[in-house]
């Protein structure tokens, strides 16, 4: 009996670890050939070196288009979190008709295909007379950001004391207060966790981008490009670094959002 | 003699078509403690929540120390309330907690300090001042909410069934507390509970509430003694009640004749007697004495309960030492004359 039992675990192990290495293996050889002496991938690989990464750093061109997601993704995270949060406390107070509908209609640009609110962005920016370019990435990314924000937000204060709100203002805290010193740090792990995720978001986000650039370059355009004549391990490299950093985004984004 | 401190007059709340509150007058003295009695649903939260301002009546004002309330916003108002849930701040210490008013107030650090000192020692919380209320017993909890509210010095304090999440034995010690707080501070509390036996302990005056109507105003011996309405007598204690029509100084029940020493409406219909005005007699000592059967002997510790049936088949209720009692034994009822309490029957 033990045996079998034994035997059973040993096999579910061996699936986890299948499916594992089918979904992460790729990534793993993106980061092991960004570590390859060689200009081909291919193994037996001739060497470690970190010669692709000082390739990448030379590349202007991928470092403007860095420079470029970092503007757009801190500056629509911003956007997103200070419309997102108030906008979801206001939702959380009032109670209106529709309000369940417009809580799903808020995270439709996560799930409708990106090509779709691109061009539905394009066209209305168009008729609003936002030319293509950074304003309009920032405004289309900051959009569909706050999708992620505030329903997260909202979740956190619906799980919220409802009668802390009350007590504070009988307290003596005016509506202000109440939301600086008993909303905020209430909701404070909803807002950091949801914003880290709204910055990976931003970081690699194409369809959307696509449509609104105009002629400046973001990273994941970027990398794009450079992959259409075969994949360079100077792309293997800048790949490496973007997935350490989304990988400790996400990490962290999910540890607060366990806390409570 | 005394000020007083609330009125509220002729106040109308109703929830879209659910009327639950109408027409209710009534004033808090200065100092007192006042408990609203009344069972689930009644209104007495809805009561409170019009005195610290967050429902608004329909109709009628709300008086504090002589100022109408109802344009006032409740962070604004001299009274605190103490939330059934507590309602602590979870992010912050039981200090902050207890601080978080005079910060809002922007008083003076010194002062803060001083008066948050005072109310910690006052309540007993010095030791457990850096912990987070997740970290504390419900009755360490509920005490943190009293001092969170009376560092303040509120004119009125609300407590909206405070001790409710309490075990018994740590409610009966903070019954206790509780009024010794209340007597040392002189701030006059508004009590809200269902709660009959604490009620009666814990109050200077009790306002009987009945589907938002007030049935009767009394200090506790008033009340559980003389109850003016049935739904007061059947509330607060047990009491026997008996159909029948008074007529100089004897309610007629059946054939029955029991003298009554009037107390009471004179057009009465029903009489109210309390199990422990109840004489169980052995042999029939009076002419008017009532014959029963012994159905039911409980032992209470100090007394005996006992059920009896009258010769109609009506259940009758009564206290008694006597040990001969048992099921199936024939015994007359005398009733206390003057503990007899005459009410007119209530629609229900
Ligand atoms: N916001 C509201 N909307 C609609 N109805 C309400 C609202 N608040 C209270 N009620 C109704 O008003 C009535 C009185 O409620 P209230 O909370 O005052 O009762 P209560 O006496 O405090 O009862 P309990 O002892 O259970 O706390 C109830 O029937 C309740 O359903
Ligand atoms: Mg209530």
């Amino acid at each position: 009996m033990v045996k079998k039992k034994h035997m059973s675990n040993i096999l579910i192990a061996l699936l986890a670890i299948l499916v594992l290495v089918f979904l992460y293996l790729p990534i793993v050889i993106v980061i092991v050939y960004a570590f390859n002496a060689d200009t081909v991938n291919c193994f037996p690989m001739n060497g470690f070196s970190l010669k692709w990464f000082q390739v990448m750093a030379e590349n202007k061109d991928l470092i403007l288009a860095l420079e470029h997601s970092l503007i757009i993704a801190v500056v629509s995270t911003l956007i997103a979190c200070i419309l997102g949060v108030p906008g979801a406390y206001a939702m959380y107070c009032y109670n209106f008709p529709g309000k369940e509908l417009l809580n799903r209609i808020v995270m439709l640009p996560l799930i409708l295909p990106g090509i779709l609110t691109g061009i539905a962005m394009l066209t209305f920016f168009k008729a609003l007379g936002v030319t293509q370019g950074m304003t309009a990435v920032i405004l289309g990314h900051s959009t569909f950001l706050i999708a992620t924000v505030l329903p997260q937000v909202y979740a956190r204060l619906r799980r919220m004391d409802h009668n802390i709100i009350e007590a504070a203002q009988d307290l003596g805290a005016t509506g202000f207060q109440t939301f600086v010193h008993i909303i905020l740090p209430n909701v404070k792990t909803a807002i950091i966790s949801s914003a880290l995720l709204s910055f990976t978001l931003s970081m690699d986000e194409i369809p959307v981008t696509y449509f609104l650039n105009g002629v400046f370059s973001t990273l994941p355009i970027q990398i794009w490009g450079m992959t259409r004549n075969g994949i360079t391990p100077e792309v293997n490299a800048i790949s490496s670094i973007i997935f350490a950093v989304s990988l400790v985004a996400i990490l962290i984004s999910n540890m607060l959002n366990k806390e409570d | 003699m005394e000020k007083t401190l609330i009125q509220l007059e002729h106040i109308h709340k109703s929830y879209g078509k659910q009327t639950i509150i109408e027409d209710l007058s009534l004033e808090v003295r200065d100092g007192e403690f006042l408990t609203l009695l009344g069972p689930s649903g009644c209104g007495k939260t809805t009561l409170l929540r019009m005195i610290n301002g967050f429902e608004t009546p329909d109709k009628g004002e709300v008086l504090l120390d002589g100022v109408n309330q109802v344009a006032i916003q409740p962070n604004k108002r001299e009274v605190n309330t103490v939330f059934q849930s507590y309602a602590l701040f979870p992010h912050l210490t039981v200090r902050e907690n207890i601080e978080f008013s005079l910060k809002m107030k922007k008083v003076d650090k010194n002062e803060i300090k001083e008066r948050v000192d005072e109310v910690l020692e006052l309540t007993n919380l010095e030791a457990l001042a850096s912990r987070k209320p997740g970290k504390l017993s419900g009755g360490q909890q509920q005490r943190v909410a009293i001092a969170r509210s009376l560092v303040n010095k509120p004119k009125v304090l609300l407590l909206d069934e405070p001790l409710g999440a309490l075990d018994l034995k740590l409610r009966k010690q903070m019954q206790i507390e509780l009024k010794k707080m209340q007597r040392r501070l002189g701030i006059t509390y508004v009590y809200v509970t269902h709660d009959q036996e604490e009620a009666l302990t814990i109050s200077d005056r009790i306002v009987v509430l009945n589907k938002g109507n007030i049935e009767q105003i009394g200090e506790p011996f008033e009340i559980y003694h003389s109850p003016k309405t049935e739904f007061v007598a059947s509330f607060l204690g047990e009491s026997n009640f008996f159909e029948g029509k008074y007529e100089n100084g004897v309610f007629h029940y059946g054939d029955a004749k029991i003298p009554v020493e009037a107390n009471g409406t004179k057009d009465a219909n029903l009489l109210s007697v309390r199990p422990e005005y109840i004489n169980i007699n052995l042999g029939k000592t009076e002419e008017n004495a009532l014959e029963a059967m012994v159905t039911e002997v409980t032992y209470l510790g100090q007394t005996n309960r006992i059920e009896l049936k009258l010769k109609d088949g009506k259940k009758v209720y009564a206290l008694s030492e006597i040990e001969e009692l048992e099921k199936g034994k024939k015994v007359f009822l005398t009733f206390h004359s003057k503990e007899c309490t005459l009410l007119k029957k209530q629609e229900q």
